[in-house]
């Protein structure tokens, strides 16, 4: 079974190396076998191997494998034939038919994007039901987190029940007959709770999934509004008998229904003046050396936290000085000062109502009505629009503006002020009695997880007014929050179950400001401050007594991967970052050397085949140098020849790992088991 | 200039005669002064200020308008008034197009129309209260500051970024 992640990564890394492959092949072909590109294709074919043995498609493997091969036996001298070269295409073609599922071989865990495509295109559901859908799937997310708060109780009861019990009973029987008493109690509370533990976990994934689809049932992705803006195009050049290619860049891309309802008449408008105004006809391209067909592309990226989607078209630019002139018979600026204009200010100039360049008023365009559309919409959505336009090269005009709809799980806090704390970086909520809070100097710890963790009130922490541990009460809850590396506790005097808030940007005005990740709104509307816990936690160790903070330091093993397969690369890199460690990566040996000159490390990930710098030369580097010669180095290659395996042993890795045989745990336990070496 | 801005400049070109001018005057605490009208948005009586945390002296919280987060400026740290605060605040919310931030205000009496550009003084010297401002408007026998509202907003950015 593979990961649909890792699938996707594969799909896009093997589609570049086959298109590389097909390259080399026809080069080979037209100009004949060079060092260069049989040392190209051999690579990728090898990457290809390599990443396709890792995640277990062992027919994409072998394929590319004889790809391999076949390079290989042309370097080594064998004649070229054009048997040759189409064996090479077939296998190509076939790993492409593999990777499209258009041949089996690819099993994944869910359902492959086109179908799940095919579905969505069936299926449209109501925006009201699939509220009521995220609202019920919110509810249960709720139900699970109380479920292990209950989990939680009942450890505690077990421990206070054991200790209760065993006061209790301390003048009715002698010691050695309490134990017992208390350690039945004790395993019979154990047995619960596991029992409560074991379904927790059964059906927290279920929730979990739950959960984080309805809320992404709102996004869709751009391609869904593809066929409607293809169609327009494919109109408005056909009534203007003109000829356009039409194309869609980052389609992909999901955004909220709610925003792209909203810019979708924006675009419309876009798209009919790129070909109505921007595209010429055909025999007026052909006289200025253009291509018969005219460009049309939408490109939908995201930029920052914003969203920019372009329509760009390899036109005649906007005519500056029609611009102007309409502007002079319209009233709006006088000849005199249309002189003084800048570019800026004249392409400022077709935003206003009424203004075009078209000679001819149609169906489509030149009526002047739609820019200042596309700008009163996208002031609405607080975006912007911005124009490129070049003389008889094009015009691409794009309009940016802020995800409005970007969500996180989050559990609201209260300590004076109300914020919200992200779910990702709350370990445990813990109540807290006051005999359990010990004081270092001014500082105050908690036990948890059998190490002291320190605490600090939020209110206090964010310099709000009137903070204290614990408002007066025996007790008090304890957020015990992850912040980076750093694990520390705040102490807040309320707290909800986590639920999802949307966020919004906190105006760009505050760009920069610190403590705040975003904004949401209360039911009520009003502003609430989510937290960026890394500056958080900046916050809470700056507050320390400097000596206890910096004993409380924890560093993390630092490794550095050094593979050029970016499937490897992330598989690798995923499987190390998840276990705890610090990862570094570079793609290839050069790039590894340099890295090795400018930081510490603990232990080296690499593989053999790279370009630039390979494995083996690598090792030898690390085992000369005196600052790295004692670190342990691992081997992760496709290569399983005896005498390549030799060759990194001799150069000094301390082991070696084939990617057939590579498990996740089976390399998790030799990085680890080095590292304590 | 972005592309917003210079549609804006050219909307109020075309309002009217480029040499007539609005300004309103408005009061902060016991202080008087005049916001050009092109970047008064709206006047809204306050609504909850939020908090932040660690925030400069300057910036007073946030506001939710119509959804909208929109930072609220206090702006006695910009042009020096050194008065205890008023019971009656209303907020302007002012944009340059671009950015938009709430200003204090306690009440704004009157529009002034500047016939003439001879009617505004211009800031002589460079001493830290006239940092941000336009210049000054006569207004009776008094000299009122004028805000450069986006001269106030860089300001703003800078001075979060340091902070």
């Amino acid at each position: 079974m593979v990961e649909e992640k890792y699938l996707d990564i594969f799909k896009d890394e093997a589609s570049s190396h086959l298109s590389t492959l097909e390259r080399c092949v026809l080069d080979i072909e037209s100009k004949g076998i060079s060092p260069e590109l049989i040392k190209e294709g051999m690579r990728s074919a090898h990457t290809i191997k390599g990443s396709a043995r890792l995640l277990g498609l062992e027919e994409i493997g072998k394929i590319a494998h004889r790809i391999e091969d076949i390079f290989k036996e042309l370097d080594s001298g064998k004649p070229l034939s054009t048997e040759i070269i189409n064996e090479i295409l077939k296998g190509i073609d076939s790993i492409k038919k593999l990777i499209s599922g258009e041949k089996k071989e690819v099993e994944v865990e869910e359902k492959p994007k086109e179908e799940i495509k095919k579905t969505f295109e069936v299926l449209r559901i109501p925006r009201d039901k699939v509220e009521s859908i995220i609202d019920y799937a919110t509810e249960l997310f709720i139900q699970k987190i109380k479920l292990k708060g209950k989990i939680e109780t009942y450890e505690v009861i077990k421990k206070e029940l054991r200790e209760e019990i065993a006061e209790y009973l301390k003048g009715f029987l002698p010691e050695e007959k309490i134990k017992p008493i208390t350690e039945k109690v004790s395993s019979v509370f154990y047995e619960i709770t596991e029992d409560f533990k074991n379904t927790y976990e059964e059906i927290s994934s279920i929730v979990e999934g739950i959960h984080q689809t309805s809320l992404f049932m709102r996004f869709i992705p751009f391609s869904e509004v593809a066929d409607e803006l293809r169609r327009i195009a494919r109109d408005t050049a056909e009534e203007g008998k003109k000829k356009i290619k039409f194309s869609i860049r980052g389609g992909e891309t999901e955004l909220d229904k709610v925003d792209l309802d909203k810019i979708k008449p924006a675009l419309i408008h876009l798209i009919r003046n790129a070909v109505d105004h921007g595209i010429e006809s055909s025999d007026l391209r052909g006289s200025l050396n253009k291509s018969e067909e005219g460009l049309v592309e939408v490109s939908v990226e995201m930029e920052g936290e914003n969203i920019k989607i372009s329509v760009r078209d390899d036109g005649a630019g906007i005519n500056l000085d029609k611009l102007v002139e309409r502007a002079i018979e319209k009233g709006l600026i006088d000849r005199k000062k249309a002189e003084g204009l800048t570019e800026n200010e004249k392409v400022a100039l077709m935003f206003e109502h009424g203004i075009s360049t078209k000679e001819k008023v149609t169906e489509i365009s030149g009526r002047g009505v739609g820019m200042d559309v596309v700008k009163a919409i996208m002031f609405e959505m607080r975006g912007d629009v911005r124009v490129e336009t070049h003389k008889n090269k094009g015009t691409k005009i794009s309009l940016v503006f802020p995800r409005t709809s970007f969500t996180i799980k989050g559990i609201k806090v209260t300590d004076n002020e109300e914020a919200v704390i992200p779910v990702n970086d709350v370990i445990k909520i813990v109540r807290v009695k006051k005999e359990e809070v010990l004081f270092r100097d001014s500082d105050a710890f908690i036990e948890f997880n059998k190490k002291p963790i320190p605490v600090k009130p939020l209110a206090f922490l964010l310099n709000f007014e009137n903070f204290s541990l614990f408002d007066g009460k025996d007790f008090t809850y304890v957020l015990i929050l992850k912040g980076g590396e750093r694990i520390f506790g705040i102490k807040v005097s309320d707290f909800t179950s986590d639920e999802e808030h949307i966020i919004k940007s906190p105006s760009a005005l505050l760009e920069g400001m610190k403590l705040i990740a975003g904004i949401t709104l209360s039911k009520e509307g009003l502003p609430i401050i989510v937290l960026n816990i890394n500056d958080l936690a900046d916050m809470f160790f700056a507050k320390m007594t400097p000596k206890i903070a910096e004993e409380l330091k924890e560093r993390k093993k630092k490794i550095l991967l050094v593979e050029d397969s970016i499937t490897t690369l992330m598989i690798e890199k995923n499987i190390l970052a998840l276990a705890g460690f610090d990862v570094d990566t570079a793609i290839h040996g050069g790039e590894a050397l340099k890295m090795i000159n400018s930081k510490t490390y603990d232990l080296f990930v690499l593989d053999i085949q790279m370009p630039v710098l390979d494995g083996i030369e690598l090792t030898k580097i690390i085992r000369s140098n005196p600052l790295t010669s004692k670190k342990p180095v691992v081997i992760v290659s496709s290569i399983t020849d005896e005498k390549e395996m030799r060759k990194a042993k001799d150069a000094g890795a301390d082991v070696y790992i084939s990617k057939r045989d590579f498990d996740k745990s089976g390399f998790l336990r030799v990085v680890k088991d080095y590292l304590e070496k | 200039m972005d592309i917003k801005s210079e549609i804006r400049h050219r909307l109020f070109k075309a309002l009217g005669d480029e040499d007539e001018k609005y300004l309103i005057i408005a009061r902060r605490k016991k202080s008087f002064f005049a916001v050009p009208f092109e970047y008064v948005r709206e006047v809204i009586p306050p609504p909850p200020i939020k908090l932040l945390p660690l925030s400069p002296p300057f910036l007073k919280g946030i506001i939710s308008h119509f959804g909208r987060i929109v930072p609220i400026l206090e702006i006695s740290e910009f042009i020096k008034i050194d008065e205890p605060e008023m019971r009656r605040v209303m907020t302007f919310l002012v944009s340059d197009g671009h950015y938009i931030a709430g200003i204090l205000i306690n009440e704004y009496p009157e529009f002034k129309k500047i016939e003439d550009e001879g009617e505004i003084f211009p800031v002589q010297t460079e001493s830290e209260e006239n940092l941000f401002l336009r210049g000054f408007v006569k207004e009776g026998e008094s000299l009122l500051p004028i805000l450069d509202v986006p001269l106030i907003f860089e300001e703003v950015r800078k001075r979060i970024k340091r902070w």
